[in-house]
């Protein structure tokens, strides 16, 4: 044999040997995975594409996981009922606001004085009791940051002067005028309790209201407690001490996982049980699979929506914002671009049906009627406009864009797409210089004159179109001032007509919530803000 | 000298450090979108609380005045503080650099493990069809982007076959982290002799590794390959198989050894482009690493943690580069008489 052959023959062996070394280390190092201190029975694993970057509701630019979190380290004074579970899911009862760490409050005759009694066992989780004076401490921190003093100044909260310590268990809240909206405001996560008596060693002259010993550490008397606090995973433990019904998950456990398909196959794996911010694509296949469930959970406090920049042409003009309504084939879109998920926000009467919001609009698809209403507002030809959306929502929004696009150049409007990134969305929106967007919006209080207040009027970013209707100004003191729900429903129903009439913002659907749960996990409760609770969940 | 060697190097990297720093700084704030109001979430955002947002961020300067600031920030240790995260810019990328270099390490060590042999092998049966086949592997690793390699590698092995762990974090949550001494999760795992963590770092790490080795198995087997094939041809080879000295002398000893200098620049050139790369597969596989939290800072526009990133792999690379020169002038006598 000559000596090439027979080094062939050495190398080959060397290498068949260090294949075989390869695979008995692969083979060890892919071996069972080892079972862990914690159990996983009890704990409950939330996978979200968000980063925690604080554990204060009011710091500067938190994200939606801070709400999240906080939800469960701190109580507020006012919570929702929960609907009976339907279909795996509960829905919060927006007309059913009752007590959470208030066990109830009375207003007085004039409508002026809420009385809060607080529960007389509950107790932060360092041992002490939740006193009044918590609690004024804390809605005075709500009412004196920039962040989050909006929600409690719709509830007619402004000053520490309307804030009464009657008692060690009583608190009083004196407003100017009745308001509808201070319980529900009362009800957010930007009205947390906080124990004043904890962080009160920890301000500083320069942080009045300890926004940085707030942030990585929690004072609350929530269901459950922080033990690590890392941005991208908080581990929860269950707080015995609690005053509500006692959470069946000892510990609760919040992963950041930035891609939306990584989150579901955590989940249909059974590594993980919950998972939200999901796009379509991620959702496609969970239930033909069957490893897991998906719930799409209909918004009753969300809408989607196309704005008309009225403040510019065309679109200040009504006949131009009723003939793209009329031209946009709204069951077509439900059904090819929505996948018939969500609720229809079309096909309603001009009167609106019910003293809620949003209700249906009452256009049809009718090109004929669009070219008439068009030619009337000297536009017989149609012209040439932008059609704008967010890439961050791009998943309907984008087949919605181009949907619209076909249908509008059927009537002669011809439409150019834009797409920008978050940031820059954000900067244009607030800026008011796109003539056409999508958009979708929750609604954290969700009464009519609410929405009316938020979305019609002022010049926020939260205004969309940019509108003003001088008639809406004195419907809205006729809301505020009425005496019982019928009064209130009637104005809230005029205040609908007008502007659902008028369509500076012309709705498509509310949309459906996905999430994907683990097929072992119970009924999932829907927030109005959206995030998950995981203090109601079983595992069956 | 070896010192006055680096020191000069070093002095000489500064002005790129800082071109490097200016420059991230400037485009940055070109591109379009205004943070604080991206980041005044809220539910309904008022003039207030964006005003209050943009105070915090330090952008209601003008941007000489924010690069001043930034400039004498850097020069005493301040990289700002992430807007994602909350926490200091220099303490994330300090408690995260170690991740990124461990799975680049690791990666390295495979794809070399791979390519070396594979490109000795191909070059000593140049032509046949076992060279043939193992350019193709390699140039189908480097035809696909890294995270739809780690996407198909996390669908085969995760999704469908159930083997590897979920991609998320370099350790199982459930099992207690072993105390951190070297911020290598292998290294320190062996020396509290903690199998578990052991174990389950090795299970997380064998993934998003081997995405990156399929990447850079291409360069490093062609460039082994091609050394070998010139070095066996030399005089000097032609002469020790005259001689009769033993195939593992010729090939291994003599061969591989010459071949190795030119695959060693290529070693350093594909580990920088491993740092670098390594931004998609951290994302695609939720490694905590400084990759991932650059990239998900820049799609939030939260501008210090990309600036301190930017930073910190200019320094990097500069070490890397320096680190290949030193050890060329060690490997090959040749290279330290021209320094």
């Amino acid at each position: 044999m000559t000596r090439l052959a027979r080094a062939s023959l050495s190398f080959k062996g060397a290498v068949k040997g260090a294949l075989i070394a390869v695979l008995a280390l692969t083979a060890w190092v892919l071996g069972p995975a080892p079972v862990g201190a914690q159990n996983r029975a009890e704990t409950v694993r939330v996978t979200w594409p968000f980063e925690t970057s604080s554990l204060d509701p009011a710091g500067a630019g938190v994200q939606r996981s801070t709400w999240g979190i906080s939800w469960h380290i701190y109580d507020r004074l006012v919570t929702y009922e929960l609907a009976p579970p339907l279909n795996g899911v509960q829905l919060f009862r927006s007309d059913k606001p009752t007590g959470d760490l208030a066990e109830k409050w009375d207003v007085s005759k004039d409508g002026r004085v809420y009385t809060f009694h607080l529960r007389g066992n509950a107790v932060f989780q360092d041992g002490s009791p939740v006193t009044a004076e918590d609690v004024r401490w804390s809605l005075l921190r709500a009412i004196s940051l920039p962040t989050t003093k909006f929600v409690l100044n719709v509830g007619g909260l402004t000053e520490e002067a309307q804030l009464k310590v009657i008692d060690d268990k009583t608190l009083a809240v004196e407003l100017r005028e009745p308001n509808r909206y201070l319980p529900l405001a009362l009800s957010t996560p930007f009205a947390p309790i906080i124990n004043a008596k904890q962080v009160k060693p920890h301000l500083t002259t320069s942080d009045p209201w300890g926004g940085d010993w707030l942030k990585t550490n929690a004072a609350g008397s929530g269901a459950y407690s922080v033990t690590t606090f890392r941005p991208d995973q908080v581990a929860l433990e269950r707080n015995d001490k609690w005053y509500g019904p006692k959470p069946a998950m000892r510990w609760a456990i919040f992963q950041t996982v930035p891609e939306d398909t990584t989150r579901v196959a955590m989940i249909e794996r059974g590594a993980a049980d919950i998972a939200i911010g999901l796009t379509p694509n991620a959702i496609e296949g969970v239930e033909r699979r069957g490893q897991a469930r998906l719930r799409l959970i209909p918004m009753d406090n969300q809408f989607e929506f196309l704005a008309f920049s009225v403040q510019s042409k065309p679109f200040d003009d009504v006949r131009v914002r009723q003939a793209i309504a009329y031209a946009v084939p709204q069951d077509e879109i439900f059904h090819s671009v929505f996948m018939d998920r969500g609720l229809k926000l079309f096909g309603g009467t001009e009167k609106p049906a019910h003293a809620t919001f949003p209700q249906p609009q009452a256009f049809s698809y009718d090109p004929g009627r669009a070219r008439k209403l068009l030619a009337d507002a000297g536009f017989p030809e149609g012209f040439e406009t932008t059609l704008a959306y967010c890439t961050c929502k791009a998943e309907y929004f984008e087949s919605l864009a181009v949907t619209l696009k076909d249908y509008l150049s059927r009537v002669g409007i011809q439409v150019t797409i834009e797409k920008y990134p978050g940031a820059k969305f954000g900067e244009l929106q607030t800026a008011k210089r796109m003539p056409l967007y999508l958009e979708n919006q929750v609604a954290w209080l969700n009464l009519p004159d609410y929405w009316v207040r938020i979305f019609y009027r002022g010049n926020t970013r939260s205004n969309f179109s940019g509108y003003a209707n001088a008639n809406l100004d004195p419907l809205i003191t006729r809301a505020d001032g009425a005496k019982n729900q019928a009064e209130y429903d009637a104005v809230a129903s005029e205040m609908i007509a007008i502007v659902n009439s008028e369509v500076p913002l012309l709705f498509f659907r509310q949309a459906a919530l996905e999430v994907v749960v683990g097929k072992d996990i119970s009924d999932y409760p829907y927030w109005f803000h959206t995030l998950p609770d995981v203090r109601s969940l079983k595992r069956n | 000298m070896l010192s006055s060697f680096i020191l000069r190097r070093l002095l000489a990297a500064a002005p790129t450090l800082l071109a490097l720093v200016v420059s991230t700084f400037l485009i940055i704030r070109v591109l379009p979108g205004d943070p604080a109001i991206f980041f005044a979430s809220s539910p309904v955002p008022t003039a207030e609380e964006i005003t209050y947002v943009r105070q915090k961020l330090g952008l209601d300067r003008s941007v000489p005045e924010q690069l001043v600031i930034y400039m004498s920030d850097v020069a005493s240790g301040d990289l700002g503080t992430s807007f994602t995260t909350g926490r200091p810019v220099l303490t994330e990328l300090l408690e995260r650099l170690p991740a990124s270099l461990e799975l680049a390490l690791v990666a390295l060590l495979l794809a070399v493990g791979v390519s070396i042999p594979l490109g000795v092998t191909a070059a000593i049966w140049s032509g046949s069809p076992l060279d043939h086949a193992a350019r193709a592997i390699s140039s189908i690793g480097v035809s696909m982007p890294t995270f739809v390699t780690g996407l198909i590698l996390i669908y085969v092995f995760f999704l469908q076959l159930g083997i590897a762990p979920e991609p998320v974090d370099r350790i199982d949550i459930f099992i207690a982290q072993p105390p951190r001494i070297s911020g290598f999760l292998l290294v320190d795992s062996l020396l509290a002799q903690n199998w578990e963590a052991l174990s389950s770092a090795a299970q997380r790490l064998a993934l998003p590794s081997i995405t990156m080795a399929i990447f850079v198995m291409s360069p490093l087997t062609r460039m082994t390959r091609s050394a070998m094939i010139g070095v066996l041809n030399a005089d000097f080879i032609r002469t020790a198989r005259a001689m009769g000295l033993s195939d593992w002398t010729i090939y291994v000893r003599y061969g591989l050894r010459n071949a190795l200098l030119p695959v060693l620049t290529t070693g350093g050139i594909v580990f920088s482009t491993m740092l670098g790369s390594n931004v998609l597969v951290e994302r695609v596989f939720g490694w905590p690493g400084i990759g991932g939290f650059a990239l998900n800072a820049l799609l939030a526009s939260d501008y210090a943690p990309v600036q301190g990133f930017v930073l910190v792999m200019g320094v990097l690379l500069i070490l890397i580069n320096l680190t290949i020169d030193i050890s060329y002038g060690i490997a090959d006598p040749r290279a330290r008489r021209s320094t």
